[in-house]
């Protein structure tokens, strides 16, 4: 058992665990005062000291160091049985990769310092595993990382139950940001079942959800938060960031703006106390930045798409680019930004993020119908169509094809009147029938009566089919 | 003390051409840059380069545009060989990245500049840390920062912006003997009338300071004197000097709400276009302010979010205590608290100790039974006019009341309000509902 031996490990080397208490206590004390440089330093410092060591020092120890999703907590004791493995000289490297992600800084050394990693015998320990895919993802080298983890596996690299685990985990992902949820469900619901110590499970379910909202399985994704108990506050949870990320998507994607606005920027909040402002690492701002659109605030949709495209900008990737530049283009202003758009549909083919690609296709589709450029609009929407059925995704197929039937049908379709239109621009916008009718000065039986004719002409079912279409109201 | 800040006029001000002079001390070449803001890209020495990433980055910041550009080229600046090796050049970067919100960068440059071990960049690396460091609320870092650079040896353009900096700092932890004295020792009048460069920033310290003492009237004399003379060198942008904003929270304070307004809503556009989130957020946090929080209470929420994005906790705070005063006084009693709660938390960190006591009298009163802090209407009307400065006597002659029932009312104004007098009541901290 390895609590034993981290008890042996306490007894025997009072000043390894308690230097590394120190370096945790003094290096968040820095980061209170946004003295990350000087923290990093220490942390550094401090991993090197006790790789060094002569005697073995087991994962959890080095926990908190360096922020990482899925990674331990500090000194937790674990129950899995088995040995760990010998912690390797080459995870200072991995972990360095990932501090330097977490800033935002140096890609081109990220990405030496996780191949590095990688390439020598030390990827057979899990930690250091880990630290450098995660690196390699965030960095954009999503293929790179791919073929580590798949080499892995048929290698039979997992000897024990937690990295068999580490690395379904880790294959689930980077299958759902590759452009294959359907494989990444698979995978990652397995962890949430195997998982028995906790360290995985809120990880693997927040990556489960964000998979199932790429694939458009709302319903389904709420259905899986509900069962796992994850619709509270999450004070103290391992993961919270990835949790709040993936719930205030989910959200968005309900047409709940509000509890989406407010998980986001509780997202923001647990990542800044991290010093974490990548947006690899987690994209909040841009999800932010919608559903403060949604919800009129509009200051802070603009203030956090480009915040979301300075941070993109200066760490390079397609990906982060090509989804700041969705973002911006969604809080633009009345009419969405089509080239905007485009620019992002390139970033994003280019990067290989499909499920994002189909939105941003989607969405130029809808805008292009907006401004009667039909035949712009079809191509947009069959290329949303196509990268949707490449995602593997039936509800983002039958959507496009519903803006295309609905535009082709445009001329028989009974327009909304103006008081219809202005009720469910709110209505969309997340707003009850008692604001609407406070808002627009009606009765709620006058609101309640204009949806219904909003209903009936989209040809929505009710306020869900409302909420979950992005069909243009003009 | 006197004596050191004659001699610094004495240099600060000589000089007309800026590049005639040779370099004796690293730190020549930014001597009397920039009218206003002590040194920036536009005026360098002849045989420099003109075009360097970190000027272009400067220029950008000054006009408060392409905030990305900006950045990039700063960034860009302090990973070329020739740029990290001239102080103007580091001071030009840094403040860049700094004003721009881009804290954690900023840091990790700094962190790597300090250790290089480079000679030359000790005074502007203290100074834009200390700029960082109030940015992000940590004043007691940022005075430590700026009380370095008020010695004698430091070159007189760092000094020309360590001092109107020390005295908003320290107008923000209210230690007002500590800004006597520093006024005093630097003779700020004197010197603004006598230095035409760094005026307008001084002009703008000495606003700051007839502000805090409910001078309203100079104080927007001093801020517009101020905004002209920046917006004269291209230097408009809110995130160097939130002049606009400050202008308008005085001018509302002597209900001249149309002007406010408008100056609010320019800062506003202003900020949006730079797109600093804490500059953003503070100047939607004034809007909502100028009409007394009459504005819609998500423009208040919407504007504290922002600020915390930013990580602005010195505004955040403010934001969160006027707010909660202002709530409090409405009867809202749940909202107030959280404010205030949050305010207490900010106040503590930034070491705002006398921020703190206020907070905590104002919890107090809202826990404490039978307290109503709602203002009467008359108390209401009193108590705006006494914090615009009108005396008893003219209160009661413009509501046709006696004076004594004008004493009466404001009396219970300050118990309600939870402050100790008139003196309280017009700083600009009060928020009357």
């Amino acid at each position: 058992m390895i609590a034993v031996d981290l008890e042996q490990e306490t007894a025997t080397q009072p000043d390894l665990f308690g230097h590394l208490d120190l370096m945790r206590s003094v290096g968040s004390g820095l980061g209170e005062f946004g003295r990350w440089g000087e923290a990093d330093e220490l942390a550094l410092g401090a991993i090197e000291f006790a790789v060094a060591v002569p005697r073995r020092v087991v994962g959890p120890a080095l926990g908190g160091l360096v922020y990482v999703a899925g990674g331990p907590r500090a000194n937790k004791v674990c129950t899995t049985h088995g040995r760990p493995d010998e912690i390797p000289e080459q995870r200072v490297a991995a972990m360095q990769a990932v501090q330097l992600a977490n800033r935002g800084a140096d890609r081109q050394e990220v990405i030496a310092l996780a191949r590095s990693a990688l390439a020598s015998p030390g990827r057979a320990e899990v930690g250091t595993f880990w630290y450098a895919v995660c690196a390699l993802a965030y960095a954009g080298e999503v293929r790179m990382a791919q073929v580590e983890t798949e080499r892995a596996f048929v290698e039979g690299w997992a000897g024990h139950e937690r990295a068999r685990l580490a690395l379904a985990l880790l294959r689930g992902r980077l299958a759902s940001l590759i452009g294959d949820p359907r494989s990444a469900v698979a995978l990652l619901t397995d962890v949430i079942e195997g998982d028995v110590d906790g360290q995985f499970s809120g990880l693997a379910l927040a990556w489960t959800v964000a998979a199932l909202v790429q694939l458009g399985d709302v319903a389904e994704a709420e259905e899986l938060i509900e069962r796992h108990d994850a619709g509270g506050a999450l004070e103290g949870l391992p993961d919270r960031a990835e949790l709040l990320y993936a719930r205030g998507s989910l959200y968005l994607a309900a047409g709940r703006p509000r509890a989406a606005d407010e998980d986001l920027l509780a997202c923001g909040r647990e990542l800044a106390s991290w010093g974490v402002t990548n947006p690899a690492v987690v994209p909040w701002r841009a999800q932010a930045a919608v559903a403060a659109h949604a919800l009129q605030r509009h200051s802070l949709a603009v203030t956090l798409a480009h915040e979301e495209l300075v941070l993109a900008r200066r760490w390079g990737t397609y990906r982060t680019l090509g989804t700041a530049l969705h973002a911006l283009a969604a809080v633009s202003g009345e009419k969405v930004d089509v080239s905007l758009l485009a620019e992002a549909s390139d970033l994003l083919r280019r990067s290989g993020a499909v499920g994002e690609l189909v939105r941003v296709e989607y969405e130029r589709g809808v805008a292009l119908v907006a401004r009667r450029q039909y035949a712009a609009a079809r191509t947009a929407l069959r290329s949303a169509w196509d990268a949707a059925k490449q995602l593997g995704s039936p509800a983002w197929m039958r959507r496009a094809d519903e803006v295309t039937k609905l535009f082709a049908a445009q001329d028989h379709r009974p327009t909304l009147t103006r008081q219809e239109r202005k009720v469910a621009e709110l209505a969309r916008a997340g707003w009850t029938n008692g604001e609407i009718a406070e808002q627009l000065n009606l009765a709620p039986r006058t609101v309640e009566f204009h949806l219904s004719g909003v209903y009936r002409k989209l040809g929505v079912a009710g306020r869900s089919g409302l909420l979950q279409s992005s069909i243009p109201l003009g | 003390m006197v004596a050191a800040a004659r001699d610094e006029k004495g240099t600060s001000t000589g000089t007309s051409a800026p590049g005639s002079r040779s370099a004796v001390r690293p730190l020549r070449q930014l001597k009397g840059t920039l009218p206003g803001f002590g040194f920036s890209g536009y005026e360098r020495r002849a045989d420099e380069r003109h075009h360097c990433p970190a000027s272009q980055a400067m220029v950008l910041l000054g006009h408060g545009a392409s905030r990305l550009t900006a950045v990039q080229l700063a960034e860009e600046a302090l990973s070329d060989k020739s740029c990290r090796a001239s102080p103007l050049c580091v001071w030009c970067a840094m403040t860049t990245l700094v004003c721009a919100g881009e804290l954690i960068a900023a840091d990790a440059h700094w962190v790597r500049l300090t250790s290089s071990g480079r000679t030359g960049l000790d005074e502007v690396l203290t100074l834009s840390r200390a700029q960082w460091s109030r940015i992000q609320g940590d004043l007691e870092g940022a005075r430590r920062a700026l009380s370095v650079l008020l010695r004698d040896d430091v070159s007189p353009a760092v000094r020309g912006l360590a001092l109107p900096w020390l005295v908003e700092l320290l107008l923000e932890l209210e230690d007002a003997p500590a800004v006597i004295k520093l006024t005093e020792d630097y003779q700020l009048d004197r010197m603004i009338d006598e230095s035409g460069r760094v005026a307008p920033m001084l002009r703008g310290s000495r606003a700051d300071l007839l502000m805090a003492e409910g001078r309203y009237q100079a104080a927007i004399e001093d801020y517009l004197a101020c905004g002209a003379a920046l917006s004269a060198v291209h230097l408009g942008n809110p995130a160097l000097l939130r002049w606009r904003s400050k202008a308008a929270l005085a001018l509302a304070a002597v209900g001249e709400i149309a002007r406010a307004k408008e100056l609010a809503v320019e800062e506003w556009t202003a900020a949006l276009r730079w797109g600093a989130p804490a500059n953003v957020g503070w100047a939607l946090y004034v809007q909502a302010r100028i009409v007394n929080f009459a504005a819609p209470a998500a423009l208040v929420a919407e504007a504290i979010d922002l600020l915390e994005l930013g990580g602005a906790r010195v505004e955040l705070g403010r934001a969160c205590f006027e707010n909660g005063q202002w709530l409090a006084a409405a009867g809202q009693v749940t909202m107030a608290r959280q404010r205030l709660e949050l305010a207490a938390r900010h106040a503590e960190w930034a070491g705002q100790r006398r921020r703190q006591q206020e907070i905590e009298t104002a919890l107090e009163r809202l826990g404490a039974p039978g307290a109503e802090g709602k203002l009467s209407k008359q108390e209401a009307k009193i108590a705006q006019l006494a914090k615009n400065g009108y005396s008893n006597k003219e209160i009661a002659e413009k509501l046709v009341l006696t004076v004594r029932t004008v004493e009466f009312h404001l009396s219970s104004v300050y118990r309600k309000l939870g402050i100790s007098g008139r003196r309280e009541l017009r700083s600009s901290l009060v928020v009357l509902p």
